[in-house]
């Protein structure tokens, strides 16, 4: 296969004024076939008309990204579309991305805004209440208090099936912010700085939300533990 | 900064230095051997955090990529469906009609219109110049009363124009503007009554031209019977003044060149304005003296000799 030159840039490329670096530049997959290829040059190829780049790229997030909205929206059928509205998204903005970054904070951070949009346009309330403070007064109790209330319950009643009819409970039930940051951190393994800089916030607000959620899971979770054990009794 | 509607829950500090420490070693299981207090605290909650992983998900579909790339190309159709109908291909053909179209039609109305409003501009200009010339008559009418009546007329002059040589008494240096110009000194016109307002721009024009006086002659209003009194500026005059020759070409309408020798206003002594296709009565050429015919070399000498004879200058 060869590379393509300018004057067969994708049409749509094209359409939204991409335009290639220099005369001489052209992004070839084949050029970069045996080694790993970055996301950023797939971007790049995908700027300079290579129809093959994009769909390397969707089938290449396909499953992780998924997995993320499925979790942040509770339902595989709204990840499908949010999936697509991300993607579209990325494809129309292709021109104004900026190769010198990393595409993935990128992406996700598309990804949260149209999971967001999503919310808001369905309208999506917690059922679940979450409202018993932690931390403070006589009912205080830790992480350790939970897991070792959790972990290990008489006669291991609680199948995997439950546990995770479970999680999804009290995941679904966290506020859509403190969802967002959980999954970010915990399943994507973005630190602290990158969410800061994806969702634009402070750090120190990174830090408060994050700890709020755990803490928000934690007390759903053992909610959830003693309501279970209680119907088992 | 969480929202103030949001669920409050917090994690104590031990809680959070554990989350934070996990958070920032990747997740990376980190239980020490010695069992201390904060290896148990990571460890409890790497446990907890864990049970995450117990979430369902379902795999996505195979068909995701290409239903998502159906969903680009066809979101690709309608933006170039968008596209075509706000700049079709022969809009910059259109826009070239369009601009020809626009200027043949703005050309054809200033070529009509042009016209028009030159036509209502003159006629507004001999209108004004009428009314202007009317306003003198009763000025002059003023005057005489106040003059047992007498014509305003000045010996020394001191018209509008700086005569070069007033020695020489010719057309060049012959300024007639003064004898209106004692009424406006005298409080009887105001200045623009004594001017047509069609040459009051025009360098040369001066005042209206006004009845010449016969030397050694009363000067008075009552003595004339119905003659001209005052007029449109004398175009002759002016033509020497504009630095032609002073004698009349053939070709060269004798009118006033106020109105674009159209014709001319003239105030009569019984104070009625009249307009005049030309400027003859009787025969006779109110714009020179006596016996000077059109088209012939004018004296030079302006003066007017009979007391009938009708002669206007300015």
């Amino acid at each position: 296969m060869t590379a393509f030159p300018h004057d067969s840039l994708h049409p749509f490329a094209a359409l939204h004024g991409v335009k290639p670096v220099s005369n001489d530049t052209t992004i070839s997959i084949v050029e970069l076939e045996g080694e790993e290829i970055s996301d950023e040059n797939l971007m790049i190829a995908h700027q300079a008309g290579d129809e093959r780049a994009f769909p390397m790229l969707l089938e290449r997030y396909r499953s992780d990204l998924h997995r993320y909205l499925q979790r942040f929206l509770g339902s595989a059928s709204a990840a499908d579309d949010v999936f697509q509205e991300t993607f579209l998204q990325i494809h129309l903005s292709a021109a104004s991305f900026d190769v010198t970054r990393k595409l993935r904070p990128w992406l996700y951070t598309i990804a949260s805004n149209k999971a967001r949009d999503w919310y808001r346009h369905h309208k999506r309330r917690a059922t679940l209440s979450l409202d018993k403070p932690m931390g403070h007064g006589e009912t205080e109790f830790t992480l350790l208090d939970v897991v070792a209330s959790t972990d290990s319950q008489p006669g291991d009643a609680m199948s995997s099936l439950e546990e995770s009819t479970r999680v999804k409970r009290v995941v679904d039930a966290l506020p859509e912010l403190h969802r967002e940051i959980l999954l970010m951190a915990y399943f994507q393994r973005f630190s602290y700085q990158h969410i800061s800089d994806m969702l634009g916030i402070p750090l120190g607000t990174v830090k408060s939300r994050l700890h709020s959620a755990v803490a928000l899971f934690a007390d759903g979770w053992a909610q959830t533990t003693h309501e279970t054990l209680k119907d088992h009794s | 900064m969480i929202p103030n509607n949001e669920p409050h829950a917090s994690l104590s500090a031990e809680d959070q230095r554990a989350v934070d420490a996990l958070l920032e070693a990747g997740l990376v299981d980190q239980i020490d051997t010695n069992e201390s207090a904060e290896s148990k605290r990571k460890s409890a909650a790497l446990r907890l955090l864990k049970k995450l992983e117990s979430y369902p998900v379902e795999q996505p579909d195979t068909l995701l990529v290409d239903s998502t790339l159906a969903r680009i190309a066809r979101e690709e159709r309608a933006i170039r469906a968008r596209m075509e109908i706000h700049t079709p291909s022969w809009t910059k053909r259109t826009q070239w009609a369009d601009f020809g179209a626009v200027a043949a039609v703005a050309l054809i109305a200033i070529g009509v219109g042009w016209p028009i409003a030159q036509r209502m501009r003159s006629a507004a200009l001999e209108q004004n110049c009428a009314n202007n010339l009317r306003t003198l008559g009763a000025s002059i009418a003023a005057y005489s009363g106040d003059h047992r009546g007498n014509l305003p007329a000045t010996a020394s002059l001191g018209g509008l124009f700086e005569s070069p040589d007033t020695s020489k008494m010719d057309w060049n240096n012959y300024d007639h503007s003064g004898h209106l110009l004692l009424l406006e000194r005298n409080g009887y016109a105001k200045h623009d009554s004594i001017h047509c307002p069609a040459c009051a721009t025009r360098p040369g024009c001066g005042t209206f031209a006004f009845r010449m006086p016969v030397a050694n002659t009363p000067f008075k209003l009552n003595a004339m019977g119905r003659t001209p009194l005052a007029a449109d500026a004398n175009p002759v005059i002016l033509r020497i003044r504009m630095g032609h020759k002073a004698n009349i070409p053939p070709s060269t309408s004798p009118c006033s060149m106020n109105h674009q020798q159209r014709g001319q206003n003239v105030l009569f002594t019984d104070l009625s304005i009249v307009w005049l296709p030309r400027p003859h009565i009787n025969g006779d050429n109110i714009y020179l003296p006596n016996g000077v015919k059109d088209s012939e070399s004018i004296p030079l000498a302006p003066q007017a000799t009979l007391n009938n004879d009708i002669f206007l200058a300015q």
